[in-house]
């Protein structure tokens, strides 16, 4: 630590280099989570507030609930107590010339996802042309009580209410009564809704209906496992590229001091004296770094326009700090080791 | 009767094997006494940084025994022999002396870092930086000094943890006749009034009026010259 402070004290344009690569690096990565998670929370806020274990759809739908049809007669099977009946179908929503892609999400108000709707303002839909809308959508467009068209319906629907955590494959949810979506979605009177939805886990013996688990559900929205992979990819590159970043500055640092490192060594200063050092420089620079980064990449979510979708988890961030600094700690392995080999009879005659 | 403080006896050192071998130091018997300047002369190639790395523990000898205030330090492990450095063996080297980001007064404090007992007390170090003249240094990087500076600071500094042997590798390499003079003086002043052993391994001559003992080495073979 004494070599090390002392170090960076004296070589600030050095160590201000690296830094500022650790901090870039670093930005890169929060920013790169936080819409990663952004997007991910815009796939599923609204699956999430349901609080559902498990979504019963037809085969064919192959996990898409937009696709899914259930006739009345399965979910009158399906039902019961702890279930709740959903038809869910991407739409646009009109208002005067304005245009806007959204997800009707049709459903019972005795049933729980109702119930458990969390409403930032106004109430559930009681008639057939109510709806409550996503929190999320600009109001100054789609204001209480403005009516708006929706899909195939030729009903005006007037806003009654807006819902937090409303936002299903990124679009923005409109809650309705579940006889409407079949209005809006164009489909005959024998179908009842596209998903089941349950507190508990679900099994079926209709070989035409599959179950899928919270996780699965998820899974199978439209784009969201491949956005996934891709932020996912993208953010261990970065962190590689941090490793390999590290690793280069910390021995090209060492091999320049090689000299003085070897006459200390013949001096009879410890190599872990010379080691705790380089790991001492290592986590100062990956630490100053990180938090700089993250305290930028907070100040950056208060720039980045709303329709950006951009969500901090401290947790996340947390956990990808601590990743980048054991990969910065790794980075130091190879400087440890050849400062470990030097050989202090190299500085003496020649 | 001066105090025998480092010897070699019979000491050779090869490198390579069969029709590689190479001798670098041949059946070398020597003995350095504290308050006594020993000067090591002899032309490149001939042995003498070997002898010093034997000397100060950064080799072993291939055959023959090292003797350090009467015990063996031939076959000390890494960890020992750094420890019999820093403890007993002050060094100064031709370059590289001075740890670069290091003020003159950090660089005693790093000695203090790995060996915090037995150092210098604060009148020895006060005594050892007003007769080295460097008292106005101590807030200097290195690079702000010259040549001569940084030796004296080097001196100083292998002073520090009060050894009881001073080795030295050509360390008026890079000086002129005058600093010469002043480093000469310096390492005689530190044998004579410390009771150190001093010795100096080098190429310059000019350094022999300030030596008790010349000895000089040619082909790995020693002989003295007094």
């Amino acid at each position: 630590m004494f070599l090390a402070i002392r170090e960076i004290k004296k070589e600030k344009l050095r160590y201000g280099l690296i830094l500022t690569v650790v901090v870039l690096i670093s930005y890169l990565i929060f920013i790169l989570s936080a819409l990663a998670l952004g997007l991910a929370t815009a796939n599923t806020a609204a699956v999430d507030s349901w609080q559902s274990k498990s979504f019963v759809m037809t085969k064919d739908a192959n996990g898409n609930a937009g696709q899914s049809l259930l006739t009345t007669k399965q979910v009158d099977q399906l039902s019961d107590d702890k279930t709740a009946t959903l038809g869910i179908t991407p739409v646009n929503m009109k208002i005067g010339g304005k245009r806007e892609s959204a997800q009707f999400v049709g459903m019972n108000n005795d049933e729980y996802i109702a119930k458990n709707l969390q409403l930032t303002k106004g109430h559930l839909p009681k008639a057939a042309n109510e709806v409550v809308l996503a929190d999320s959508v600009d109001k100054d467009i789609y204001g209480m009580g403005d009516k708006i068209s929706i899909g195939l319906s030729d009903t005006k629907y007037k806003i009654v209410g807006y819902a937090k955590n409303a936002t299903y494959n990124t679009a923005p949810v409109i809650y309705g009564a579940l006889a409407q979506w079949r209005v809006i979605k164009g489909v005959s009177d024998q179908f009842q809704g596209s998903v089941v939805t349950s507190k508990t886990s679900q099994s079926v013996d209709d070989k035409a209906l599959k179950t899928y688990s919270y996780q699965a559900f998820i899974n199978k929205l439209p784009g969201y496992t491949p956005q996934k992979a891709t932020f996912g990819l993208m953010i261990g590159f970065l962190i590689v590229i941090s490793l390999i970043v590290i690793t280069i500055f910390l021995y090209i640092l060492t091999v320049q001091k090689l000299p003085n490192l070897a006459v200390l060594r013949a001096q009879g200063i410890p190599n872990r004296f010379l080691a705790q050092n380089t790991l001492f420089e290592t986590f100062f620079i990956m630490a100053t770094g990180i938090v700089v980064g993250a305290v930028l990449s907070a100040l950056t979510e208060f720039g980045i326009p709303d329709s950006v979708p951009m969500a901090f988890d401290w947790g996340l961030m947390g956990l990808i700090a601590a990743g980048l600094m054991v990969t910065g700690l790794l980075g130091a392995i190879i400087p440890i080791r050849v400062i470990s080999k030097i050989d202090p009879v190299s500085v003496i005659g020649g | 009767m001066r105090e025998e403080k480092l010897a070699l006896e019979h000491v050779t050192k090869q490198f390579g094997q069969k029709t590689n071998l190479v001798t670098a130091l041949e059946d070398v018997s020597l003995a350095f006494k504290a308050g006594e300047v020993s000067l090591i002369i002899g032309p490149s190639g001939s042995g003498k940084s070997t002898l010093l790395t034997i000397l100060g523990g950064l080799q072993t000898p291939t055959d023959g025994s090292v003797r350090l205030n009467g015990h063996d330090i031939s076959d000390l492990s890494t960890k020992e022999a750094e420890k019999t450095r820093l403890e007993q063996i002050g060094f100064v080297l031709q370059a590289y002396n001075l740890v670069p980001y290091l003020t003159v007064a950090d660089q005693f404090k790093l000695v203090d870092q790995v060996k915090p007992n037995n150092n210098l007390s604060q009148d020895g170090f006060d005594k050892i930086i007003e007769t080295l003249g460097i008292q106005k240094l101590l807030n200097k990087y290195p690079g702000e000094l010259s040549g001569g500076q940084q030796q004296r600071v080097a001196i100083a500094r292998a002073l520090y943890t009060d050894p009881a042997i001073i080795l030295a590798d050509e360390p008026t390499a890079a000086l002129d006749t005058a600093r010469v003079k002043e480093v000469g003086q310096l390492f005689a002043n530190i044998a004579h009034d410390e009771e150190k052993a001093v010795v100096i391994v080098t190429h310059d001559d000019r350094l022999r009026e300030f030596s008790d003992n010349v000895y000089k080495i040619v082909d790995g073979k020693l002989s003295n010259t007094d």
